[in-house]
């Protein structure tokens, strides 16, 4: 275990290091951030934040979910798990216990870059969510981080799966429209042997927010984890590269993720699947819509370190703008050679023989626009449950009508 | 008259593709368009339904006396006039049931109508599919025939109903076209084989050669003629001349 004092020293002198990726901000604006705690209860929130909560799909009367973590600000304000098995911590509590501590800065580490660094010593709160052994969770789990009127977020979640064990679990990120702010997100992930996870993050943010997740996750023999990645209006800057590291024999990992940029938004966002363990199986695909000045850069990659691994890559591009810029960056590496490893990147505006065949149909141009936009945002896998497939819906349609 | 074609002429680009087409559909008619690859078949059915890249430079196109060269692709197909195309773009993310769900909308097409002709048409297996996306050549022909009749048009046009298709397909498709008909519309079919003619024999045969009409005649007999002597026999053909 990696002791508290040790942990803050590599921070501070991490916290001038570039991130590999994205573009670089100038973090002494946030360093007089002192995190408070909120006085509201979850029983009185505000109308606004509710709706705005809602809007990113987490559910307030909490119908039809298994358990709920909510987060104002800096502060976890409700846990509750309504399934045997399910436990959701805040953070601060969670790490009263060792096998929690233990994970901590286990997957990720904090002198990876500047934020991960900043992330670490302001880190107050997040979510601990562990799937006991075995556990079936049938409802999704939901957990929303809001930040309402402070300039940083900076929770740290941990995800523990453990063996035979399945949840799903929905996370929205957002934040009040005239807010200026920073949202540094921690998530490690922990997939025990035959346990199954599926994670959909939908953030909502406003066009002054910087936004920096730092995500990992380890998975373990026959464990699944499916992870869904949804941006849903522009931000300032986003950046995000998060690695799954496909441990056990039999593992798999797919990695869906849809970003829209507009303005003048820069998006570096990408995910890494290592398949180390034999027979793994990995698949990335992502989607992104450029518009007005907006950058996207669009990564991904699959390492193939052990035999009868596969991987699939896909990068999807859609410039609604002439000046609005979309880069693909699509990187396979295989270190041995039984693999099998594919990708194919697209990247285009909305077709015009798409626009016609639908207008020749009745549509106005305007009316297919947005049929094909919201159709090449549409994510779909087989097998994903009713209400995520609902949920994803709706985002869609809301995608479209941000745009 | 329905539809009144004349002295159309047509570029793509700098090329003439239609060079002083005349053609005239009544009510209720059903004509069929042939000629060898590339004399502008398809380029017409473009040019009536309104594809951007189809310049018009001289010439008229009236529909019930309006004239369709004043109004944009979905203003055509909103009065009236609809296309069954050969070729198809694949539309990823839309399902077919969503397209004809909201094409039926559109044009008031009652629920249990468009059920029916989805098990007419048979293509219920692939409602839950992106539209295109890997359709068959057979799959996409009754498709685009069951957005005509969804659309309900007073003319269709259909661009090769029967090339790369079966006989299975080829008879799904005839019998389609005689249901547009039966319900009204008029049909200009284009066909290069002349397939479909065995199942809707009673029509007329338009032969294009080079961007131009060069006779007309019963589709049975104007058939015939092409299949013993070529289209190079159109040359010398005494059939009237358009």
């Amino acid at each position: 275990m990696q002791k508290k004092e040790e942990l803050i020293e590599r921070a501070k002198k991490a916290l001038n290091k570039l991130s590999l990726y994205g573009p670089d901000i100038d973090l002494s604006q946030f360093r007089s951030f002192k995190a408070l705690e909120e006085k509201i209860g979850f029983e009185n929130l505000d109308e606004k934040i509710i709706k705005k909560a809602e809007e990113v799909g987490f559910s307030y009367d909490q119908s039809s979910r298994s358990g709920s973590y909510f987060q104002l600000n800096n502060s976890s304000i409700y846990t509750k798990s309504r399934t045997k098995g399910l436990e959701i911590y805040s953070l601060e509590d969670a790490l009263k216990m060792e096998e929690v501590k233990e994970k901590l800065w286990s997957l990720l580490s904090v002198d990876s870059d500047k934020f991960t660094a900043f992330a670490s010593l302001v880190e107050k709160a997040g979510y601990v969510i562990i799937v006991r052994k075995g556990t079936k969770v049938d409802y999704p789990v939901q957990s929303c981080l809001f930040m309402n009127n402070v300039e940083v977020q900076a929770p740290h979640n941990i995800i523990i799966a453990e063996e035979d064990s399945s949840v799903n679990i929905i996370t929205g990120c957002t934040i009040m429209p005239e807010v200026v702010g920073l949202h540094i997100g921690i998530s490690e992930f922990f997939i025990g042997r035959n346990a199954r996870v599926t994670f959909t993050m939908v953030h909502s943010w406003n066009k002054e927010t910087h936004v920096r997740p730092r995500t990992a996750a380890i998975v373990e023999e026959g464990g699944e984890f499916i992870n869904y990645y949804i941006n849903v209006r522009s931000v300032l800057t986003l950046q995000t590269f998060p690695r799954i590291y496909l441990e056990g024999k039999n593992a798999r990992a797919f990695s869906y993720s849809t970003v829209v940029a507009s303005k003048n938004s820069i998006v570096d966002i990408g995910t890494e699947v290592v398949l180390n363990g034999e027979n793994s199986r990995g698949e990335i695909v992502s989607k992104s819509i450029s518009k007005d000045n907006a950058k996207i850069v669009t990564r991904g990659k699959l390492i193939a370190n052990s035999k009868y691994t596969k991987g699939h890559l896909e990068c999807n591009g859609l410039i609604l703008s002439p000046s609005s810029k979309i880069y693909a960056v699509p990187e396979l590496e295989s270190n041995i050679d039984s693999t099998e490893l594919t990708h194919e990147a697209a990247i285009g505006k909305i077709g015009e023989d798409e626009v016609n065949y639908l207008m020749s149909k009745g549509f106005s141009k305007e009316e297919a626009t947005s049929i094909l936009i919201k159709g090449f945002v549409s994510t779909r896998t087989k097998g994903l449950p009713d209400y995520l497939q609902k949920m994803l819906k709706n985002i869609d349609e809301m995608i479209v009508k941000v745009l | 008259m329905l539809l009144e074609i004349k002295n159309l002429f047509v570029n793509v680009g700098e090329r003439e593709i239609l060079s002083g087409i005349n053609l005239f559909l009544e009510e209720g008619e059903l004509s069929f368009l042939t000629g060898p690859n590339g004399s502008g078949k398809s380029s017409l059915l473009n040019t009536i339904i309104g594809i951007p890249k189809y310049e018009v430079k001289n010439g008229s196109i009236l529909f019930n006396k309006r004239d369709l060269l004043r109004l944009s692709l979905t203003e055509r197909a909103k009065i009236g006039v609809g296309i069954a195309f050969q070729y198809l773009p694949k539309i990823k993310g839309l399902l077919l049931k969503d397209l004809l769900t909201l094409i039926s909308q559109k044009y008031g097409t009652p629920k249990e109508t468009l059920e029916y002709y989805i098990d007419f048409l048979r293509v219920r297996e692939l409602l839950e599919r992106d539209v295109n996306v890997n359709f068959s050549g057979g799959e996409m022909k009754r498709v685009e025939l069951l957005t005509l009749l969804v659309q309900r048009p007073k003319l269709a046009l259909i661009d090769e109903p029967d090339s790369g298709v079966d006989v299975e397909n080829v008879k799904i498709v005839s019998y389609a076209i005689k249901e547009l008909l039966s319900e009204g519309s008029s049909a200009l079919v284009v066909t290069h084989t002349g397939n479909v003619i065995k199942y809707i024999p009673d029509a007329r045969a338009y032969v294009m050669l080079n961007g131009k009409i060069m006779c007309y005649g019963n589709a049975v007999d104007v058939f015939k003629d092409i299949s013993t002597l070529g289209f190079d026999g159109c040359v010398q053909c005494k059939r009237k001349k358009n």
